[in-house]
């Protein structure tokens, strides 16, 4: 699937690789269309008011829109350097990129209003939740466009989007959460405790998880640009135990909060990811 | 230090190879791009460092072992050792330290250590030294060596000196034995020491050192020496009379080089000061300081004493007396008669004295008077001339004989062969048989003595030329335990002693008055009664006094274990058996020791040696006259010294091993840190 450029097509075909594996799925029944009018109160937005049945039944009806969905989805997607490494032939950012265009596409098909926010020390990209066609084309196209750089801070994107959401929201973060854990926890907790559902992905590399190297090499810190040469042999095991712990500290915090946490490692396929959604959207529903 | 094959010294050089390498293979490590290194900073640092000592280190072992690989092959060797062999000027010395009774004077030991110091301290290196102590013999050695540390340690752990002689040729002759073997052919003798005169008695004249060694003296002793001495001491040995005075005579003798105007002289008996005295004495001379006192009965010991001396070491002379009661002595006379001439013991009391000053308490009994129950009360009973006794008599005799009690049997014309032979069957020392009558001019004389016997060790030589006439006496065959003490001239046993049980009988086989013979009117004849008693009752005269290093006899008739408690009260435990004699053997320091057995105690005196008390000294020019060979140039023999050569030159490269060996230590060092270093 990484041979495919075109993200809107990696995001279909992982989309419907995925569909095509849910036999019998009992979200099937999501895909019916469903549009009403309902009568007109007091108070309605008189531009929604259906002109043409009023014509014909001389009865006033608003009308309701194709966007008004069951759920709003923010995508909050890191782009800071760190998210730039990749030890095989996709980087944390493309994985992330094909992961969030996915999640868009198969939100579309779920009716549900998408938008995009990306960040690295701020926030980049804004898209706010919309459901159309052409909005879903926006949001990969500015996915496309996306290149990662500096360094990283969720705690401003987090907090900006807490204080800007008027309505329960489903929050959706890929990041590979380097920064600082408890503020980013804090943050998060924030979000969580006004109502809104958070799955965060926590997107790593293979070589990060498994530590492969075994040559003396000259580590570059992508985004603060520190050097150190050591023997990767020697510093294996302490490195796995404090990644371990990382991840470890993670998952405890975020469950606790009630947020779902998703460790995805590149090199496995996007359904672990896609699947997490459907949960937390059948959930929502 | 120097090399044999000092071209491989340019493979040192090829310690930098590692190094070069290093620098010139240097590669650059690979780059790796990481997400982040926050997982890497709490663990990398310390462990990064680390690795880079390791790395370093291991560079450093690997540079070591080419390096120590060249230096090996270089093979060293130590030039102080190859420089003993070739014509330098290092040097053996045995340095002769004196620790005679006489370096306690003044501060001659202390300069004597110092001195000795000095000469450590001027050795070189490749020097050997080797240091002696001696007095009369040699004392602690240390042989030679070049550890002149251990030397100085040696000299200043050296305790103040003894109080034992001085005599030079034990250490020259050691000193010479101890340069004998040694390589060098510098060889030299320093002598330390005071340099008294009397250090050269018993100096054998023929001997002298090796050729090629050297005599130097140093002489530590003071020119201008105060000492006034006490050379000798004369008390009665053992007093016979209790609560009578007597006197003890002290010589005094000025030993020092300049006069002693008043000196204060003092007696101390049993540990209480009894009299003092004042004397005058100008260089070398001397004077008899008299002290008149009493004693009660018992064993005393005393103690004369110089107050104020320069030489503590001599202040002191001690002695011991013993008291002891009067020699009961019971005669029993076989041919009395009121005519002095006629009677058998006359001659006998006349030797014995009755006078007050006697030591002898003599009885008078006839034979038929004799009581076999009171014979106990006496130390000695005396049979003269006897003819015949009871069976009674006889038995009492004989269980006093057995019982410990001594008998002293003469016989003269009375005596019947058979009735004697009978009567004292058990105890007597011979069988008489028939009576020897000489010619009328002819006579027998007293020939042979054996004079090691303690009846006539106190005689001296003159019972050989007794030459008394003896015209009759009784031929007698000597039992099997009979030891025959004294022969006429034609062989015949004289004296003969026997001990039956614990007890003593002697047998005279002539008369002893002047029927038979003339002994009576020889003075010999007084000796030799007073002696015949006092064996007889075991009364030998015990010596006053004993010098520093005298073997002190402790008796050879006494069982049990015996405690010796020396002047500065350690105690030394011996055991006696009966028969065996015993001495005591480290009477080292003078005063009074005393003896424990049992439940009895004694004393015994030791004194210093008067002869360390002379400070009379000799040049000691005159004593490298006599030592030093006239030899001046040796000659050693070319092989022993290529043997020798050889020897040393192989002791010196054995660097080469050791240097080997650590080039295999490094080697498993290099592995091990290898092994632990990553890549």
């Amino acid at each position: 699937m990484v041979s495919i450029a075109n993200l809107e097509l990696r995001a279909k075909v992982a989309v419907e690789g995925f569909l095509n594996g849910l036999h019998k799925s009992p979200f099937r029944g999501f895909n019916v269309e469903f549009n009403e009018y309902r009568h007109y109160y007091q108070g309605d937005d008189i531009r929604h008011v259906d002109w043409k049945m009023y014509a014909r039944t001389d009865k006033v009806y608003i009308k309701q829109y194709e966007d008004e969905t069951n759920v709003r989805c923010y995508l909050m997607l890191d782009c800071s350097a760190s998210m730039r490494y990749g030890s095989e032939e996709i980087s944390k950012l493309e994985f992330s990129k094909t992961l969030a265009g996915s999640l868009a596409y198969f939100m579309m098909m779920q009716h549900d209003a998408v938008g995009l926010t990306t960040f690295n020390t701020q926030m980049r990209d804004y898209l706010p939740p919309r459901y159309r066609k052409t909005h879903l084309t926006k949001i990969l196209a500015t996915l496309s466009n996306l290149q990662a750089t500096e360094g990283t801070d969720l705690t401003r994107p987090l907090t900006d989007m807490g204080a800007s959401l008027k309505r329960r929201s489903l929050i959706v973060v890929i990041s590979d959460l380097l920064d600082d854990e408890e503020a980013v926890i804090s943050a998060l907790r924030q979000l969580r405790s006004r109502g809104n559902d958070v799955i965060v992905f926590h997107v790593m590399d293979h070589a990060e998880l498994t530590f492969p190297f075994t040559q003396i090499a000259e580590f570059v810190d992508l985004e603060t640009s520190d050097r150190l040469t050591t023997s990767p042999a020697a510093i294996r095991k302490e490195y796995l135990i404090e990644l371990r712990k990382f991840c470890a500290h993670c998952r405890t915090e975020y469950q606790a909060s009630n947020i779902d946490y998703c460790l995805l490692d590149t090199s496995e396929p996007l359904d672990v990811a896609l699947s997490s959604y459907l949960t937390k959207r059948v959930k929502s529903a | 230090m120097a090399f044999l094959s000092p071209w491989f010294l340019f493979a040192i050089a090829a310690a930098c190879i590692p190094l070069i390498i290093q620098l010139l293979r240097r590669e650059k490590p690979l780059i790796i791009t990481f997400s982040s290194l926050r997982f890497f900073k709490k663990t990398s640092r310390i462990l990064v460092l680390f690795q880079q000592i390791q790395r370093w280190l291991l560079l450093l072992v690997r540079m070591l072992i080419l390096a120590l690989l060249g230096f090996a092959f270089s093979r060293p060797f130590l030039q102080t050792e190859l420089s003993r062999m070739t014509n330098l000027t290092p040097e053996a010395t045995v340095i002769l330290l004196d620790r005679s009774m006489s370096m306690q004077y003044g501060e001659n030991f202390a300069r004597s250590k110092e001195a000795a110091l000095q000469i450590i301290d001027q050795l070189e290196p490749g020097d050997e030294a080797a240091m002696v102590t001696f007095s009369d013999t040699t004392g602690a050695v240390i042989d030679l060596t070049d550890d002149f540390s251990r030397l100085e340690r040696f000299v200043a752990q050296l305790e103040s000196p003894g109080f034992k002689k001085t005599r030079y040729q034990p250490p020259l002759r050691l000193a010479d034995q101890i340069l004998l073997n040694t390589p060098h052919l510098h060889k030299r003798v320093v002598l330390i020491s005071d340099f008294q005169q009397q250090g050269l008695n018993q100096f054998g004249t023929d001997w002298k050192l090796s050729p090629g060694v050297n005599f130097d003296a140093i002489v530590v002793g003071d020119k201008t020496v105060s000492n006034l001495s006490i050379t000798d001491v004369r008390s009665p040995t053992s007093l016979i009379r209790e609560e009578e005075g007597f006197s003890i005579l002290a010589r005094m003798r000025n030993m020092g080089t300049s006069p002693i105007p008043s000196a204060k002289i003092t007696l101390t008996i049993d540990g209480e000061e009894h009299d003092s005295q004042q004397v005058d004495l100008s260089t070398r001379s001397e004077a008899v300081v008299k002290f008149d006192t009493e004693f009660t009965s018992g064993v005393h010991n005393g103690r004369i004493s110089v107050v104020d001396d320069s030489f503590p070491a001599d202040n002191h002379f001690y002695f011991t007396i013993d008291v002891l009661p009067k020699i009961k002595v019971l005669l029993v006379n076989g041919e009395s008669s009121k005519e002095w001439y006629a009677d058998e013991g006359h001659w006998f009391r006349l030797a014995l004295g009755e006078s007050r000053e006697s030591q002898f308490q003599l009885e008078l009994a006839a034979p038929g008077e004799l009581d076999p129950t009171e014979f106990n009360d006496y130390d000695v009973v005396v049979l003269l001339n006897i003819a015949t006794l009871t069976d009674k008599q006889y038995l009492g005799l004989d269980a006093y004989a057995r019982s410990g009690g001594s008998l002293l049997l003469a016989v003269g014309d009375n005596v019947r062969p058979q009735e004697f032979n009978r009567g004292f069957a058990d105890i007597t020392p011979a069988l008489l048989h028939d009576r020897y009558r000489s010619f009328t001019d002819d006579f027998l004389v007293i020939a042979d003595v054996n004079r090691r016997h303690p009846l006539f060790r106190s005689m001296g030589g003159g019972i050989s030329n007794w030459s008394a006439h003896i015209q009759s006496y009784w031929p007698s065959e000597p039992r099997s335990d009979g030891e025959i003490l004294m022969r006429y001239d034609n062989g015949a046993a004289a004296l003969i002693e026997t001990r039956p049980g614990e007890g003593r009988v002697l047998l005279l086989t002539t008369a002893l008055d002047t029927e038979w013979n003339n002994l009576p009117l020889h003075s010999l004849y007084l000796p030799f009664v007073h002696e015949m008693l006092q064996y007889l009752t075991s009364r030998e005269d015990k010596k006053r006094f004993y010098l520093v290093g005298d073997p002190v006899p402790l008796g050879k008739s006494i069982n049990g274990n015996m405690i010796v408690i020396d002047p500065l009260g350690n105690e030394q435990s011996t055991e006696l058996v009966a028969g065996k004699e015993a001495f005591y053997q480290a009477a080292n320091l003078p005063g009074i020791y005393a003896i424990e057995l049992e439940d009895r105690a004694a004393w015994f005196a030791v004194n210093s040696l008067t002869e360390e008390s002379d400070f009379t000294s000799v040049e000691p020019h005159e004593i490298k006259d006599r030592v030093v060979s006239p030899v001046t140039k040796p000659e050693p023999s070319r092989q022993i010294l290529n043997a020798r050569m050889n020897l040393q030159l192989e002791r010196s490269q054995r660097i080469w091993w050791w240097l080997l060996l650590l080039v295999f230590l490094a080697s498993i060092a290099e592995s091990v840190l290898s092994n632990r270093t990553h890549r």
